[in-house]
């Protein structure tokens, strides 16, 4: 069995981690601790471990580790903890946007995206912007609220 | 209503862990030294086990336990059967049973000994269809039971024949529904930690904890159930499916075997082929009507799908038979119900209960009905539903009742009249209303102790005027815990942000059922209400006397005690409790009332029913067949509303659980073997999906429910497949939806249909 | 399984065959190898291989090198003016979080019969570039693929750019994915439909077809009744007859075969008269 030493960052911390070949980011996240980053379907298909990878929104099961040696990653904790919540963090509790919270991690990181790139979204580029994320308790409503209103908050917060 | 925390929009109280992902799920919890185990599951629908041979795994290196039959104690278990066994003995009975398991140092070492046991099977012919697993002859899925039937009773109530002779006009209907999952995003899994004192830890999401000792840990294990200490983990979704969750007893066994700790996490593609589904039924109906569109009776035959083992599936099935007659003033009823061995995946309960499926189908005739009629679809359910202070055919007590306005909301808000005057276009709309439960005491016969349903809470105020509420009630992410958190902010006068409420516990908090049948607002309510004046009153005393203020004259507010006329005069909640020098707690317990069914099935289930109708507006492509939902409008009657933003959210996530239920999700069985084993294949609703939701509602205040509340997280489901089905039929002109789900496929056939 | 991440092209190459696979975005190639549908003994990373990533206009030809990701589809200016279809299909494509990974070659490497991006690339006369170390050959797609899941690509050959004819303002096109859910769903049928417009006579008439065969593949018996004609009802009809025809779809849980052909038939006639501006059934 090949293993490979690689190294990237995650949420700035430096890691350093043997892995396989077939590891795939999404394990070894896990297996070295960032449990925050969930893991549902392993197909791509739920959205659920997404991760930006240098800055770009991913499924992590759908990568394998070796191919991020030497990337940023960030989690849903690198965009921000519970004393340092992220305009969209803040909306999702604010607007009933979790329930059981287990899709969240993905959410948070994809709208994060979504809105670096595109700081007014309608309700349709909303939509669009978490079609790899799936939500089985809230029917996205409140979701879609809750990134609306992040964005206000962040222009808000940008001209002040 | 002058309360200040009931009623209003909260944040689940939980809220800020979860969207920073700091939120433990069972895959996440840490347990050191743990062994990874998994299960060998069957390849066939159904053959016979000829031998079992596990050496060669138990030789493989890293392996600590192997355990199938040969090895563990023929011990079956079942709420209504006797009929599963935690390894397969005779017979594997669908793609998926459970034939062997490990548990080995890592995953990799764990499924590589699977591969090495060596199983011989002699294959059996499969019954995968429930039709001709009745046909006289069929093979049988369990040898001891004829004709393949778990279950089958045939109940007559009024004068049925009478109102067929005498009706002005009859219709009659088939309809089918499919083999669909709960389909929670977290895939399920447990953990179990063995003592040297031969007690055993569990954790797992759980609906709930208390009950998964008595009818399967326990007896299985032939231990007792005090023997074990299940501890909910944080939920990633339940929605019905996580109360026969056979990774428990699966982390159990292998760790007392092992004497080790133990994670049980299934892959996603076990959990779809492996837990329990939403049971497909087959629903004959025929009704009988005035001409002025008064219901005069219905006469409903329905088969239904048990799959390989029974589990609740007998409750299931009473309930789809049972449920619709008491929406509407139904004068006569005659039912049968079969439930049918098959050798498929076993079906069980998700969200509704069954009463997805009978609203669906109830609800769809109604609709052919009020055409043949020539009513408009909503007149003639406005002409016959139930009210206050009635007491329907099988003698349900309607103690508050607001669905007739929650009907009339959404007629109003979708401007009804002028699109129902159009339609046959290719756009239509469609609504269709339920029934449901609070809580249900027919459960408390299989389940609970003594034939009761109770529930206890126990409220703990601390030295520094934190609060933790100890309920047996589980939250399975839709906000049930934060709904007693704020009804005991509400009752005790201190904010709701200084509120925990710990995941269930049997190992330190009181007994309670668990969630289902929309229970835990009634019943899990009642009880933690009981328990925060309780608590309250403790507080005033030990206030009055550390104040030297007559109890009476003090209240809480904004977690302070106060002299009512001197509110200068006040105490802060933490500090009566130190000056008390220990906690101060408060107990409540509530036991739901309702009667036990008898054996006709008669009786009041429940104390406390909720409604709701659901309206939808669709566009149907009429050459493709593909169908758009534009809008869904519903009303709902949850009694009360506790929280607003749980209810909301309630009510939407139900909504689109339900569309995609009716619009894409599926198992699809083929020959016994599933075909919807990922997400791919599996389709559940994304954010593209999702439609405009419009709602509000109808609060009937419910004299026995906290606040005057009911259950809502079902009658939030309920009645959206049958709304969408209607709106097609109006949009195509007549093509009706009789077998789920609604694919572009299906709606196109229903469409040439419609032409012929 | 050895991974090794390829620097340049030169390496990638060298480091190809003896049962070695190329990975790019890995959409498809990581699921495969977790759940043991692949089994590969060397992953030949090329992710990083930016030479491979663009869009660009060149000799009147687009061509997108093969690591253009479906995202970058989406962002190029040039991709949403000169290949419409091209475009829609991107937008139908999965989700963000797939579409930011999957790339061009990938997908048609990938060659599932439901490949998404195959019928528009195949309507505009796509070709592909490929490379070894024995040199570089270029192959129109509509000869690329051979049988289910099987291309002309020899194994350790690389695909390098996928090059197509730009859409000029004398084209009439359309694109239409039928689809079980609204995102992340794969095609119950995908058609793009190209024509090339001199007056009110179609010159070239490309027909792409998707999920309704073994393979995607050019609709030419449709094609045929619609070329060098004055395109009207009754060339519509004979042309969405012949799709309908020509199609070999198989049951899945999808959808039926049955349904399936009688779509290619309805689809063609819809997106024929979409790309005509005549009426037509509204949902396209
Ligand atoms: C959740 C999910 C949703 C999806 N939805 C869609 C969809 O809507 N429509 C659709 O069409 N597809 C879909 N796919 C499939 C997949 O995303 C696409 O086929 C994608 O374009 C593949 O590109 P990739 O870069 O990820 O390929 P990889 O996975 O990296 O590779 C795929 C195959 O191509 C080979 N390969 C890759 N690049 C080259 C090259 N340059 N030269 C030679 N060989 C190469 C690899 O060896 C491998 O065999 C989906 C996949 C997932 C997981
Ligand atoms: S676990 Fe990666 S998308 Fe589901
Ligand atoms: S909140 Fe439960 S899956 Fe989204």
């Amino acid at each position: 069995m090949s293993t490979y030493e690689i190294k990237f960052s995650v949420n700035g911390n430096d890691e350093i981690l043997a892995v396989r070949g077939e590891e795939t980011l999404l394990r070894a996240l896990r297996r070295v601790g960032y449990v925050e980053v969930k893991l549902s379907c392993e197909g791509g298909d739920c959205g659920a471990c997404a991760v930006l990878l240098d800055g770009v929104a991913v499924n992590a099961c759908l990568v394998f580790v070796a191919q991020a040696d030497g990337c940023e990653i960030t989690t849903v904790r690198g965009v921000g903890t519970e004393d340092d919540l992220h305009p969209v963090q803040e909306q999702l509790i604010e607007k009933g946007g979790v329930q059981c919270g287990f899709c969240t991690p993905g959410i948070v990181v994809s709208a994060k995206a979504l809105l670096d790139e595109n700081p007014e979204p309608t309700r349709e580029d909303i939509q669009r912007g978490l079609a790899g994320n799936l939500c089985r308790c809230t029917g996205y409503k409140k979701i879609f609220e809750a990134v609306s209103a992040a964005a206000r908050q962040m222009k808000e917060g940008g001209d002040s | 209503m002058s309360e200040r925390v009931v009623g209003r929009p909260h944040p689940i109280i939980d809220a800020a862990e979860k969207v920073s992902g700091a939120t433990i799920f069972i895959d996440d919890l840490e347990l050191p030294g743990a062994l990874t185990g998994v299960a060998l599951r069957s390849p066939h629908p159904h053959a016979r086990v000829l031998n079992v041979d596990t050496s060669a795994a138990e030789r493989l290196p890293g392996v600590a336990v192997v355990l199938s039959k040969n090895n563990t104690p023929d011990a079956p278990f079942g709420i209504n059967h006797k009929d599963e066994a935690a390894f397969c003995r005779e017979k594997v009975r669908y793609v998926g049973d459970e034939v062997a398991a490990v548990a080995a140092a890592d995953e990799a070492t764990a499924r590589e000994a699977l591969s090495l046991i060596r199983v011989e099977y002699e294959v059996l012919p499969t019954v995968a269809d429930p039709f001709a697993a009745l046909e006289p002859g069929a093979p049988l899925v369990h040898d001891s039971v004829a004709g393949n039937i778990a279950n089958e009773f045939h109940i007559k109530r009024g004068a049925i024949d009478e109102a067929f002779e005498k009706a002005d006009a009859t219709f009659a209907d088939e309809f089918h529904t499919h083999l669909a999952h709960q389909a929670y995003i977290e895939p399920t899994g447990c953990a179990a930690q063995w003592h040297p004192d031969g007690k055993i830890s569990v954790w797992g999401c759980l609906q709930s904890v208390f009950l998964i000792r008595t009818f399967m840990l326990a007896p299985v294990m032939g231990m007792s159930a005090d023997d074990f200490r299940v501890t909910q983990t944080k939920p990633g979704g339940a929605f019905g499916g996580k109360l026969d969750v056979k990774a428990a007893l699966m982390a159990a066994m292998l760790s007392r075997a092992a004497e080790k700790p133990v994670k049980f996490m299934m892959s996603l593609e076990e959990d779809l082929i492996a837990m329990r589904p939403r049971m497909p039924v087959h629903i004959s109906l025929e009704s009988a009507w005035k001409n002025d569109g008064a219901l005069a009776g219905k006469r409903v035959r329905i088969v239904a799908e048990n799959g390989a083992y029974s589990s609740l599936s007998p409750a299931i099935m009473s309930s789809i038979a049972l449920r619709t007659d008491n929406l509407y003033k139904t004068p006569a009823a005659e039912i049968q119900g079969r439930l049918v061995y098959t050798n498929i995946i076993p079906s069980g309960q998700m969200r509704g209960f069954g009463n997805v499926q009978a609203t669906y189908a109830w609800e769809s005739h109604l609709d052919n009905v009020a055409d043949g009629l020539g009513l408009d679809p909503a007149d003639l359910r406005l002409k016959n539903y139930t009210e206050k202070g009635d007491v329907s055919l099988h003698g349900w007590k309607i103690a508050s009742c607001a669905v007739a306005d929650a009907t009339r909301y959404v007629v109003r808000e979708m401007d009804w009249k002028a699109k129902r005057a159009r339609g046959g276009k290719g756009r239509g709309i469609g609504l269709a209303s339920c029934i449901h439960v609070s809580g249900n005491k027919g459960f408390s016969v299989e389940l609970g102790p003594d034939d009761t349903d109770p529930s206890s809470g126990v409220v703990r105020v601390d030295e520094e005027g934190g609060v933790e509420i100890w309920s047996g009630e589980s939250d399975l992410g839709q906000g049930a815990t934060s709904v007693m958190a704020y009804i005991a902010s509400e009752v005790m006068g201190i904010p709701v942000d200084r509120f925990k409420v710990p995941p269930t516990d049997t190992g330190y908090m009181p007994f309670g059922m668990g969630a289902f049948a929309s229970r835990i607002t009634l019943i899990g309510g009642n009880a933690v209400k009981l328990a925060a004046e309780d608590a309250r009153r403790n507080l005033l005393d030990a206030a009055a006397e550390a104040m030297e203020i007559p109890a009476d004259e003090l209240e809480i507010v904004e977690g302070e005690v106060r002299a009512k006329a001197l509110p200068e005069r006040k105490m802060a909640v933490g500090e009566v409790v130190r000056r008390v020098g220990s906690v101060v707690e408060g107990e409540g317990k509530w036991l739901a009332g309702g009667d036990v069914l008898d054996k006709e099935k008669y009786g009041n289930p429940s104390t406390t029913y909720s409604f709701s109708t659901h309206g939808a507006e669709v566009e149907v492509d009429m050459e493709t067949g593909v169908v758009t939902v534009l809008g869904v409008c519903c009303g709902h009657d949850p009694g009360r509303v506790i929280n607003r933003l749980g209810a909301e959210g309630q009510v939407e996530g139900g909504v689109v659980q339900g569309m995609s239920y009716a619009m894409m999700e599926g198992l699809a069985p083929l020959e016994g073997h599933l075909r919807g084993k990922n997400f791919h294949d599996y389709l559940i609703a994304t954010s593209m999906d999702a439609p405009p939701i419009e709602h509000d509602f109808f609060e009937s205040m419910d004299p026995y429910g906290p606040y005057g509340a009911k259950g809502l997280a079902e009658v939030a489901i309920n009645p959206i497949t049958a709304a969408i089905c209607n709106a097609v039929y109006h949009a195509t002109g007549g093509a009706r939806i009789r077998t789920l789900p609604v694919t572009p496929e299906r709606v196109l056939e229903a469409i040439e249909e419609a032409r012929i | 399984m050895e991974f090794l991440r390829a620097a340049s092209v030169d390496e990638a190459l060298a480091a190809a065959g003896d049962g070695a696979a190329f990975v790019a975005g890995g959409t498809n190639l990581v699921p495969d190898v977790l759940f043991g549908r692949k089994k590969i003994a060397r992953a030949v990373d090329i992710s990083r291989l930016d030479e491979l990533r663009f869009i660009e206009e060149a000799d009147g030809k687009i061509r997108i090198g093969a690591l253009a990701t479906v995202t970058d589809l989406l962002d190029s200016r040039l991709i949403r003016d000169a290949a419409p279809p091209l475009y829609e299909s991107a937008l139908e494509f999965a989700g963000p979080l797939v579409r930011n990974r999957a790339s061009v070659a990938g997908n048609l490497m990938d060659a599932s019969p439901a490949a998404d991006l195959a019928p528009p690339l195949l309507s505009q006369d796509a070709v592909v570039e490929l490379a070894s170390g024995e040199g570089e050959r270029v192959l129109p797609l509509s000869e690329f693929f051979l049988d289910y899941r099987k291309t002309a690509a020899r194994p350790e050959e690389l695909m390098t750019a996928v090059v197509i004819d730009p859409l000029g303002t004398a084209d009439r096109c359309a694109y239409y994915k039928l689809q079980l859910r609204r995102a992340m769903a794969i095609a119950v049928v995908g058609v793009a439909v190209v024509l090339r417009m001199e007056e009110s006579v179609c010159e070239q008439a490309a027909i792409g077809m998707g999920a309704v065969a073994a393979v995607p593949y050019r609709a030419s018996a449709a094609e045929a009744h619609l070329r060098g004609k004055e395109i009207g009802e009754a060339e519509i009809e004979a042309a969405a007859a012949a799709a309908a025809d020509g199609a070999r779809p198989i049951d899945d849980v999808r959808a039926s075969g049955a349904y399936r052909r009688k779509m290619c038939g309805v689809l063609v006639r819809r997106l024929l008269k979409k790309a005509l501006g005549m009426p037509h059934a509204a949902a396209v």
